[in-house]
C-alpha cells in the first residue's frame, strides 16, 4: 500500500512540475521572439560554409563570407548605390579597411601602410603591424588557392611583407603592378589575431590550421555566436569595430535551404528577409509580383560563353569559329536560359570597339552567313561535334546547348550534347582541355579586361580551355597587365585585344550573368561584389 | 528456445562477411569514382604544385594498396577520416545526420503503418467494396507521385497557403538551440532533459516531411497487408477457427494477423531501406540535414572520405536491419519455433 501511494505522489508531482514547464515555456516564447526582431536579419542561402578559415584546404565558396565578416583587410573596395535597395562595390575605388592612409614608395616598388591605431580585435587586443605580417605571410605559405590569390597580385614571399613599426606596414613588390593593391581588398589577405592563433599553433601546424577551422579569430565588424555546419551560421556584432561604419545588424542568421523551390516559398511568405541564390527564374516572376525586392546586378569581368578548341580540326579555321558565331540563337539562349536577365553580348556593330570587358561582340543569328562562312571553309556537308556541358550548372547550360544543337542542326553540324558532372569538370575543360565545342563561365574578381585576357586568351592559362594562341594578343597582355589605366597606351592596347578576339572568336560570348536576390520591402543593403559571397555589414531593416 | 537461439547466431554470423565486403566495396567504389578530389579541392584557380601539394596531404600520391590498408587501420580505430566537403570529421557528421534521417524515416514509416496496416486490413475484410477501391486509388496515388512534388506540394498547401505547418527550414526553427545530444534524435532529447517547447518545436518541424515520406511508403504496406490478408482470411485454419465459433474480431486479429504480418515484416524492412534512399529528395525540399544530402554532396565533390563513411554507415545499417528483421521472424514465425 505504502509503495502505491509513494508512486502516486511522484506521478502527480511529475505532472505538476510539467504543467508548470509548459507555462514557463508558454511565457518565455514571445518574449524571446520579439527581443530582437529589429536587429536580427534572417538571410536564406543555398549553400553555407564549410570553415571559418579562407586559407584552408578544402574550403569552399561560401565560406569567404567569413573571411569578409568577420575579418578585416587592409583596404577594401567603395561601394555605390545601384538603386532599388541594391549595391555594388566600386572596383574603381580602393578604401580604408585597417589601414587609413597608404602610399607608394621605393620609387612605386612597395607600399607603406599607416594602420589605425585604435583598431582592437575581438578580444580586446590592439592590431599591429605583426599581425598583418604574420597572417600575410599564412597566406603566401600555405599553398593552394591563397597562395595563387596572393600571386595574382604579385606576392609571393614572406620577405615581400616588412613590419616598420607597430603600425606602419610595408608591401614590397617585385615588378611595379597596377593589381597589387586591388589584390589586397579580396577575401584572401585577412588579418589575423595572431597572438590567438599562435597560442594554438604547434610543430605539425605551424600555422594553427586546425583551430582557426572552427574558431576564428579576428577583428571584423562581426563575431561568431554559432555555426552548425550544413544548417546555419549566427553572426553577433562586434561593437568595437573601428575599421568602417557600425553595421546596424546585431545579428545575423545565415541558413542553409538547399532546394530553390523551398527558398521562394520562405521569402514570399515571409519566413526569411533576404534570399540569396535565386535562379533567374524565381527572380524574373517575384520582380513581377512585385511585393519584395528583387535586386538583379550583373557580375562584372564574367561571360556565359561558348569555347571552340582551336585542337579540334575544323575549328582551327577561323571562318568555321565565324559560321558558328553567326548560327548561335542568341535571343532565344537569352530568353530559354537567363529568363532575360542579363546583359546581352551579341549584335553590336562592327566598328565601335571600345577599350571594356566584357562588351557586345559583332555577330547575330545570320544562318545563311553561317553556311556561306561554312561553304567557303571547305565544310559544306558539315561535320559531328559533342556540346560539351558542366552538370553542375545545368539550369543554364543544358537549354543552351539544345538551342545551339537545334541551330547547329541547320547549318549542317551534328552535334550531340555531352553532360560532365560538376566535379569533372575542371579537369577535362581546364586542365586537360580536351572538350571541342563547350559552354562556359568565367569571371575575373579583379575587373581589368587585361586580366580576363590573361586567364582566359594566354596559350596554357587555366581558363584557355579553347587551346588559344595568338603572339599578339600574348604581347598585349604581358604589356598591359602592369601598366597603369591612365597610361595612354592602355586603352589601344586593351582595344586591340578585343578587336583580336571578336575577329578571331576562339570563344562566342553569349551573355553577362547577374546576381538575384530577393529582399523582403523595408531590408536593404545587398551588396553584389566581385566575390559573389554574402557581406552583411551594410544590411539595413526599416 | 535453443534452436532459435542457434539460429540467431547462425544469422549473425552470416552478416560479418557481408561486412567485409562492404569496407572492401566502399573503398573500390569511391577510387573508381570520376573526378580527381585533389584538382576538385585545390580550388578552380589553383597551379600544378598546389594540386600535388593537396595530393600528398590527401595522401593521394601513395599506392592503392598503401591507401586500402591505411584505410582498413583507420577503419578499425573507428577513424572514417574528415569529409573534405563539409570541413568536419566524418564521424561527426554521421553522428548528427544519421539520427536525423532516422527521426525522419521513422516517424514516416510509422506514420505509414498507422495509416496503412488499418487500410489493408478493412479492404481485406470488404473486398470490392467502396473501402478496397478507395484504399486503392489512395495507394496508387501516393506511389506515383514523385516524392520530391508531393513535398513541394505539402509545402505549397500547408506553409504557403494554409500557414498550418512551419516554415520548411530544417529540424528547428531560428529561435531554438538543439536540445543537448543523447541519442541525436530531437524530439527525444528534448523530452529526456525535459524541454517541452524544444520538443514541440522539433515535432511541428516533423510532420510535413514525415507525411511526404509516409504517402510514399503507404502503398506497399496497404498493398502488402491487403494481399497477405486476404490470404490469411481464406485459409483453412481460419475456417476452421470460424467453424468453431470462436470471434470474429479473435479470428481476424489473433488468427489471421499474425499470419499475415510475416510477408509484412519482409515488405518493412524493404520499405525502411527505401525510405532511407528516398529521403534524399525530401531532405533537400525541406532542409533536413540527413545523410542523404551528405551523401549527394559528397558524391558530386568526390569527397572520399565521406562517401566511404556513407556507404559503411549504410550497410552497416542496412545489415543490422535485416538482421533484426530474420530474428523478428524466427520470433513470430510459428513454423520457426519449437515451443510455438
Amino acid at each position: 500500500m505504502r509503495k502505491k501511494a509513494n508512486k502516486k505522489y511522484t506521478l502527480s508531482g511529475m505532472l505538476k512540475s510539467v504543467v508548470m514547464l509548459t507555462i514557463a515555456s508558454l511565457l518565455s516564447f514571445p518574449a524571446l521572439a520579439t527581443n530582437n526582431i529589429e536587429e536580427t536579419l534572417v538571410i536564406i542561402t543555398g549553400a553555407g560554409p564549410n570553415s571559418m578559415d579562407i586559407h584552408r584546404t578544402g574550403t569552399n565558396r561560401p565560406s569567404y563570407q567569413v573571411a569578409v565578416n568577420m575579418y578585416d583587410r587592409l583596404v577594401t573596395f567603395g561601394i555605390k548605390s545601384e538603386g532599388n535597395g541594391g549595391f555594388k562595390y566600386d572596383y574603381a575605388s580602393i578604401k580604408p579597411e585597417l589601414a587609413v592612409s597608404w602610399e607608394l614608395i621605393d620609387d612605386g616598388m612597395a607600399y607603406q601602410f599607416n594602420l589605425r591605431k585604435d583598431a582592437t580585435f575581438w578580444d580586446g587586443k590592439p592590431v599591429t603591424a605583426m599581425d598583418v605580417k604574420w597572417s600575410f605571410d599564412r597566406a603566401v605559405s600555405l599553398g593552394g588557392f591563397p597562395a595563387v590569390q596572393m600571386k595574382a597580385g604579385g606576392m609571393i614571399s614572406p620577405d615581400q611583407f616588412v613590419v616598420i613599426d607597430k603600425h606602419t606596414f610595408k608591401v614590397k613588390m617585385n615588378a611595379p603592378s597596377k593589381l597589387t593593391l586591388p589584390d589586397l581588398a579580396v577575401p584572401v589577405p585577412i588579418i589575423i589575431n595572431s597572438t590567438v592563433a599562435k597560442s594554438h599553433a604547434n610543430q605539425k601546424d605551424p600555422w594553427a590550421t586546425e583551430y582557426l577551422h572552427k574558431n576564428p579569430a579576428g577583428g571584423g565588424a562581426f563575431m561568431l555566436e554559432s555555426w552548425t555546419p550544413g544548417t546555419q551560421l549566427v553572426y553577433k556584432r562586434f561593437d568595437n569595430w573601428k575599421n568602417g561604419p557600425l553595421p546596424a545588424m546585431k545579428r545575423v542568421i545565415v541558413r542553409e535551404i538547399p532546394s530553390a523551390a523551398t527558398r521562394r516559398a520562405l521569402i514570399e511568405k515571409g519566413g526569411a528577409d533576404v534570399a540569396l541564390g535565386l535562379p533567374n527564374k524565381d527572380s524574373k516572376e517575384l520582380a513581377e509580383k512585385g511585393n519584395l525586392t528583387v535586386v538583379s546586378t550583373s557580375l562584372d569581368n564574367t561571360l556565359n560563353a561558348v569555347g571552340l578548341n582551336m585542337e579540334f580540326e575544323p575549328f582551327k579555321d577561323k571562318r568555321v569559329r565565324q559560321a558558328i558565331a553567326y548560327a548561335l540563337p542568341y535571343q532565344q539562349i537569352f530568353d530559354a536560359a537567363a529568363y532575360g536577365l542579363g546583359t546581352k553580348m551579341w549584335g553590336a556593330s562592327d566598328a565601335n570597339v571600345e577599350a571594356a570587358w566584357p562588351q557586345a561582340f559583332p555577330y547575330n543569328t545570320d544562318l545563311k552567313k553561317a553556311k556561306a562562312l561554312l561553304n567557303e571553309a571547305g565544310y559544306a556537308d558539315g561535320f559531328t561535334v559533342p556540346i560539351s556541358i558542366n552538370l553542375g550548372f545545368a539550369q543554364w547550360t543544358e537549354p543552351t546547348a539544345l538551342l545551339i544543337q537545334e541551330n547547329l542542326g541547320k547549318i549542317g553540324i551534328t552535334a550531340q550534347v555531352n553532360k560532365i558532372p560538376g566535379a569533372s569538370w575542371r579537369t577535362k575543360a581546364l586542365v586537360e582541355k580536351g572538350l571541342e565545342l563547350h559552354i562556359k563561365n568565367f569571371g575575373g574578381w579583379l575587373n581589368y579586361p587585361d586580366y580576363y585576357f590573361y586567364w582566359a586568351y594566354i596559350k596554357g592559362h587555366l581558363f584557355n580551355s579553347m587551346n588559344y594562341l595568338n603572339p599578339d594578343i600574348e604581347s598585349l597582355v604581358k604589356e598591359s597587365l602592369p601598366m597603369a589605366l591612365d597610361d595612354p597606351k592602355y586603352a589601344p592596347n586593351i582595344k586591340q585585344m578585343v578587336s583580336i578576339a571578336m575577329d578571331e572568336v576562339p570563344l562566342i560570348p553569349l551573355w553577362q550573368p547577374t546576381l538575384e536576390v530577393a529582399m523582403r520591402p523595408g531590408v536593404e543593403g545587398f551588396v553584389n561584389w566581385f566575390h559573389r559571397q554574402l557581406d552583411i555589414r551594410s544590411f539595413v531593416k526599416k | 528456445m535453443r534452436k532459435k537461439l542457434t539460429l540467431i547466431l547462425q544469422r549473425v554470423a552470416l552478416a560479418l562477411p557481408t561486412l567485409l565486403g562492404v569496407v572492401i566495396i566502399a573503398f573500390a567504389l569511391t577510387r573508381a569514382l570520376p573526378g580527381d578530389p585533389a584538382v576538385y579541392f585545390a580550388g578552380i584557380a589553383a597551379d600544378e604544385a598546389s594540386i600535388a601539394q593537396i595530393r600528398e596531404e590527401l595522401g593521394l600520391d601513395k599506392s592503392i594498396m598503401h591507401q586500402f590498408l591505411v584505410y582498413c587501420q583507420n577503419v578499425a580505430q573507428g577513424n572514417l577520416g574528415v569529409s573534405l566537403n563539409t570541413g568536419q570529421p566524418v564521424l561527426d557528421e554521421l553522428s548528427v545526420r544519421v539520427p536525423a534521417s532516422l527521426e525522419l524515416t521513422i516517424t514516416g514509416l510509422l506514420l505509414a503503418l498507422i495509416t496503412g496496416v488499418p487500410l489493408g486490413i478493412l479492404a481485406a475484410l470488404k473486398p470490392n467494396s467502396m473501402v478496397d477501391h478507395l484504399c486503392r486509388v489512395f495507394v496508387t496515388m501516393g506511389a506515383s507521385t514523385p516524392i520530391f512534388f508531393s513535398g513541394l506540394f505539402l509545402v505549397f498547401i500547408f506553409y504557403y497557403l494554409l500557414d498550418w505547418a512551419p516554415s520548411p527550414i530544417g529540424r528547428l526553427d531560428f529561435m531554438f538551440l538543439p536540445p543537448p545530444y543523447a541519442t541525436g534524435f530531437y524530439t527525444i532529447d528534448a523530452l529526456l532533459v525535459g524541454d517541452f517547447e524544444t520538443f514541440s518545436a522539433a515535432a511541428k518541424q516533423i510532420v510535413l516531411p514525415a507525411i511526404t515520406l509516409a504517402i510514399f511508403a503507404l502503398a506497399p504496406i496497404a498493398r502488402m497487408t491487403r494481399s497477405s490478408m486476404m490470404t490469411a482470411l481464406g485459409s483453412e485454419y481460419v475456417k476452421a477457427a470460424t467453424a468453431n465459433g470462436i470471434s470474429a474480431s479473435k479470428v481476424t486479429f489473433v488468427y489471421a494477423l499474425r499470419n499475415a504480418s510475416l510477408p509484412l515484416l519482409t515488405i518493412m524492412g524493404l520499405v525502411f531501406s527505401y525510405l532511407l534512399g528516398a529521403n534524399v529528395l525530401v531532405e533537400k525540399v525541406f532542409s533536413w540535414p540527413g545523410i542523404g544530402s551528405f551523401a549527394i554532396d559528397s558524391l558530386v565533390a568526390s569527397d572520399y572520405a565521406a562517401v566511404q563513411g556513407f556507404v559503411l554507415t549504410m550497410a552497416f545499417m542496412f545489415v543490422a536491419l535485416n538482421l533484426f528483421i530474420d530474428i523478428l521472424y524466427t520470433l513470430i514465425d510459428p513454423r520457426v519455433s519449437v515451443d510455438g
